[in-house]
């Protein structure tokens, strides 16, 4: 064996990396399925279910979250107090005005492992209403993760030009009065 | 075994019972509670035990795969590939490594990983232009092919 | 007034007309997208018609031209009299292509009649559907019909970010009880309408959550 330590490359395979996603426009159940598999180091070759090898992830902008179809009202988060006649039925909306992180939280929760390890991973993830993050956040920051679905742009920020290179499927008549 | 009288020769029901059940409890030793010292309740664990350990000779095969398969999946991961797309290139390629060569490989010697994610990446385009015939496409298709390459 | 009166008149040649007097004499208003407030209502939301003003002395003249399309790309199926069928989009257009949906919509954000547009019914109905998840998504925030200018909304909405919304937003109801699991009450993502559309990926079209 060499002089090589392999203590360093110890301590740089098991290190943890910490993950930023950016959750602006992004449905809930996408962001949490790329938390849950970093949660949980299933990116990593050296994968054991019962190593925690898992990794940081800090999700920001959970308060401009999108969900598609009509969720916001329909889909229904419930919990039970305890409590004789304590069952709560909220809205994903009405969760979401409450707590602006919950919504993605029980997204991530609800995908990891049922075993002992999820409170700790739960600890790993981080989560902020805004894109304000403390400075001892920014300062462990090492990857920042790609958006799941790409945002589609509106039309004020399409730019005159490729408006203009859009060909005109139509011409009214010349008579019609065009509101 | 010496008796010393005949009385003690009586009572003596032989050696036999004793020794078996010193033999079942050796496999009882580390259960937990009163089963790792009385018999009647050491049997039935035992028994159970046994069982388990059959089954889990058949599962560990099972899950050992499975844990093969979500480290080569990670490890495909990092080069842009997917995991049915490596294994099945690699198929074609006849690279006759198995998963559990792979994942050891994709911890131990990533270069050499890496080697074979990019030979199967090749594969898999020469497949896809192969697909294509000579490259071009007929006039008014517009191809999922296309669009990923 | 009176220059309303007969500013009226030549309305049946263009449309819109925008009072504006600036500092300089001339001004020579193009049209734009965005429909812009004013007097007499919005711009013109189309490329051809310009209202030119002059100022000589004390009078104004406000004029209306008819303005030359610039030459458009010929469209591949020219004969087709509906426009989506003369430029081959069928099944190929989806609530985020605004650039599409905004020709066929009026300044306030509704659909103008398929009379004009010369759109078949079938992809009326599309493009219909298509304005509509786009106005919830939030893609044409400038295509709203015009509020008056003291109006205070009773409760302020909350703005929640939402995509392929089939149902308005009032209508729907939340799902309490989602069902027995072989029965189970889903919650529909885009619309059964749109289900021929082209895609090009491996995963299939899920419409039910």
């Amino acid at each position: 064996m060499s002089n090589f330590s392999r203590t360093a490359q110890q301590w740089a395979t098991f290190a943890r990396s910490w993950f930023l996603i950016d959750a602006k426009m992004q449905p809930p159940g996408k962001i949490a399925t790329m938390c849950s598999v970093r949660l949980q180091g299933k990116h990593k070759p050296i994968y054991h279910a019962l190593s925690d090898c898992g990794d940081h992830v800090v999700v920001m902008n959970t308060r401009h979250i999108a969900f598609s179809g009509n969720k916001w009202e329909q889909k229904v988060y419930s919990s039970h107090t305890g409590y004789p006649g304590g069952f709560k039925q909220v809205t994903a909306a009405q969760l979401h005005l409450k707590d602006p992180k919950a919504i993605v939280k029980l997204a991530v929760y609800g995908m990891l492992p049922r075993n002992l390890l999820r409170p700790n991973m739960m600890q790993r993830l981080h989560l902020f209403a805004e894109d304000e993050l403390p400075e001892d956040v920014l300062a462990n920051l090492t990857e920042e993760l790609p958006q799941p679905r790409d945002v589609p742009r509106t039309l004020s920020q399409y730019t005159q030009e490729e408006r203009d290179a859009f060909p005109r499927l139509w011409t009214p008549p010349a008579d019609y009065k065009m509101k | 075994m010496v008796f010393l009288t005949l009385s003690c020769l009586v009572r003596s029901r032989g050696p036999d019972r004793h020794w078996k059940v010193q033999e079942l409890l050796k496999h009882a030793r580390h259960f937990r509670g009163r089963k790792n010292r009385c018999y009647s309740l050491a049997v039935r664990a035992v028994r159970r035990a046994f069982v388990y350990a059959t089954k889990g000779r058949i599962l560990k095969k099972r899950n050992m795969r499975t844990l093969w398969i979500s480290r080569i999946a990670a490890a495909t991961r990092e080069h842009n590939m997917k995991y049915p797309a490596l294994i099945h290139n690699l198929g074609k390629t006849s690279v006759q490594v198995n998963r559990r060569i792979l994942s050891e490989l994709a911890i131990t010697e990533p270069r050499t990983f890496l080697s074979l994610a990019k030979l199967a990446q090749a594969r898999r385009e020469e497949g896809f232009r192969a697909a294509l015939g000579d490259g071009q496409e007929p006039a008014g298709v517009f191809s999922r092919v296309m669009v990923t390459h | 007034m009176a220059a309303r009166c007969v500013l009226r008149s030549i309305w049946t040649s263009f449309s819109e007309i925008r009072p504006v007097v600036n500092g300089s004499n001339f001004s020579y208003l193009t049209r734009a997208c965005i429909p812009q407030l004013s007097f007499f209502g919005n711009t013109q939301c189309r490329g051809i018609r310009q209202v030119v003003e002059k100022q000589e002395g004390k009078t104004i003249t406000i004029e209306g031209h008819t303005v030359d399309v610039p030459a458009a790309p010929e469209p591949p199926n020219p004969a087709a009299k509906c426009p989506i069928y003369r430029w081959n989009l069928q099944n190929k257009y989806n609530y985020t292509d605004v650039l599409l949906l905004s020709q066929f919509i009026r300044s306030d954000g509704g659909m103008l009649p398929k009379r004009i547009t010369g759109l078949c019914p079938e992809e009326h109905r599309k493009v219909e559907i298509c304005v509509k998840m786009a106005h919830r998504a939030g893609l044409l925030p400038d295509h709203k019909p015009k509020l008056p200018a003291d109006h205070v909304p009773r409760r302020p909405k909350p703005q929640l970010n939402r995509y392929l919304t089939r149902w308005s937003i009032d209508s729907v109801k939340p799902i309490y009880r989602t069902g027995l699991k072989w029965c189970k009450r889903r919650m529909p993502v885009g619309d059964p309408v749109l289900k021929n559309n082209v895609r090009y990926g491996v995963k299939p079209l899920y419409l039910k959550h």
